[in-house]
C-alpha cells in the first residue's frame, strides 16, 4: 500500500529508521537479488518516494514494514498518478 | 480451640491490582452497539479510557462470536478498529507496565495490532504497541516500547509459530527500572530484551492516542482480523506470582 508523508524530510526520517532497524543496505550484497556480491555498490533507497507536492510525498510500503515500523509512518493513500511524457 | 480454615480459592478480581486500563468484552454493559456494531467499548478501570468508533463501516462486532460461552469483540481485518484520541495516563511516570491480551487472530496470513498507544510527545511515536506479523506457521508476535519519549523504540519478538485461529494469552512486561522487556505467550517466556531503554521511570507525559485493533499510525496494514476478549494494562512490572493469578483468572473465564 502507498503512504503519504507531509514532507520529504518526514519520509526520510521514517525511511532512515527502517533501514537502520533492518540493517540495510547490506554491504557487499546485491540489493536487487540479495546475493553476496563484493563488488556491489551502496544503494541509497529501500523504497523510492514520489513527490506529488511539497506536502504530499508518497511511497509504497509493504504491509509487514508498515506493521513493524509505524513510528513516523505516513498516512495510507492511493498510488501517485503516473504522467506520461509524450 | 476452633480451627480456622483459609479458603485457598480466593477469586482474582482485576481491580485488586488497580489496572490503568481494563477492556472486558464479556461485560456487555461496557459495550455500546447498534445492530451488533460497536461504537464504544468502555474502560472498566475507573479511568474512563474508553475507545470508540463513529464510522459505521469501521465498527467491530459484538454479539456475533463467543469464547467459552462469553462475548468477544470481532474485528474484520478490513477496516474495524477502536480509538481514543484524547490523552490518557497510560505509561506515564511509572517504573514498569504489564499488558495482558486475550485474543485470537483469524487469518493464516496476518499483520495486526491488538493495542497501541503513542508517546507523550508525538502520535507518530509509540509508547508501546504489540503486534502480530508475518504468515503462519512463521508469524511472530512482537512488543515494542520506549521508556522516555526521547528514546528509540526497543522491541522483542517471539519465535516463529502458528498463531492463526488459536486463542492465546499474550503478556508483555515493560520493566523500565531494570531496562528489561519480556513477552510471554500462554505463560511461557517467548522473547526478551534486557537492554531496554535506560533505568528510570517513564516520561511524565500523557500518552496521546490509544488504539485497539490497529497501530497508532492507523496503518491499514495493521488492522486486526480476529477477536479480542480482554485487555488489562497495569502500571507495574508483574512478577511470576502475580501473572499466575491473572492466568488463572483468564483460564477460568476464557478457557485459555
Amino acid at each position: 500500500m502507498f503512504y503519504s508523508w507531509q514532507s520529504l524530510s518526514l519520509f526520510d526520517t521514517w525511511h532512515a529508521n527502517v533501514k537502520e532497524m533492518l540493517g540495510i543496505p547490506y554491504p557487499g550484497r546485491n540489493a536487487r537479488t540479495g546475493e553476496i556480491d563484493e563488488d556491489a555498490q551502496w544503494t541509497d533507497a529501500y523504497t523510492n518516494p514520489v513527490i506529488v507536492s511539497q506536502t504530499d510525498v508518497r511511497a509504497f510500503v509493504e504491509d509487514e514494514i508498515a506493521v513493524r515500523f509505524p513510528d513516523g509512518l505516513g498516512v495510507p493513500t492511493s498510488p501517485p498518478i503516473a504522467i506520461d511524457d509524450d | 480451640m476452633p480451627t480456622t480454615w483459609i479458603n485457598p480459592f480466593v477469586e482474582f478480581d482485576p481491580l485488586d491490582l488497580a489496572p490503568v486500563l481494563w477492556l472486558d468484552a464479556d461485560d456487555l454493559s461496557t459495550i455500546t452497539s447498534s445492530s451488533n456494531n460497536v461504537s464504544q467499548w468502555n474502560d472498566k478501570s475507573g479511568n474512563g479510557y474508553h475507545v470508540s468508533q463513529s464510522t459505521g463501516t469501521a465498527q467491530p462486532k459484538t454479539g456475533t462470536v463467543t469464547r467459552n460461552g462469553r462475548n468477544v469483540i470481532d474485528f474484520d481485518g478490513t477496516g474495524d478498529y477502536l480509538i481514543r484520541t484524547t490523552a490518557t495516563g497510560i505509561g506515564r511516570n511509572v517504573t514498569g507496565m504489564t499488558v495482558y491480551i486475550v485474543a485470537k487472530h483469524d487469518s493464516q496470513t496476518d499483520n495486526s495490532t491488538p493495542i497501541a498507544t503513542s508517546s507523550g510527545t508525538s502520535t507518530a511515536s509509540n509508547r508501546f504497541f504489540i503486534y502480530l506479523s508475518g504468515s503462519s506457521p512463521s508469524a511472530t508476535m512482537t512488543a515494542q516500547g520506549r521508556t522516555l519519549d526521547s528514546d528509540s523504540a526497543q522491541a522483542t519478538t517471539s519465535s516463529a509459530g502458528s498463531f492463526a485461529d488459536v486463542w492465546t494469552t499474550q503478556v508483555v512486561v515493560y520493566d523500565y527500572a531494570d531496562t528489561a522487556l519480556y513477552q510471554y505467550i500462554d505463560g511461557t517466556l517467548n522473547g526478551s530484551n534486557t537492554a531496554f531503554q535506560t533505568a528510570t521511570t517513564s516520561s511524565n507525559t500523557n500518552s496521546l492516542r490509544l488504539t485497539v485493533g490497529i497501530n497508532h499510525a492507523l496503518a491499514t496494514a495493521a488492522l486486526m482480523d480476529g477477536q479480542i476478549a480482554e485487555i488489562l494494562v497495569y502500571h507495574s512490572a508483574h512478577s511470576a506470582t502475580t501473572r499466575a493469578s491473572v492466568y488463572e483468572y483468564f483460564k477460568q473465564k476464557w478457557d485459555v
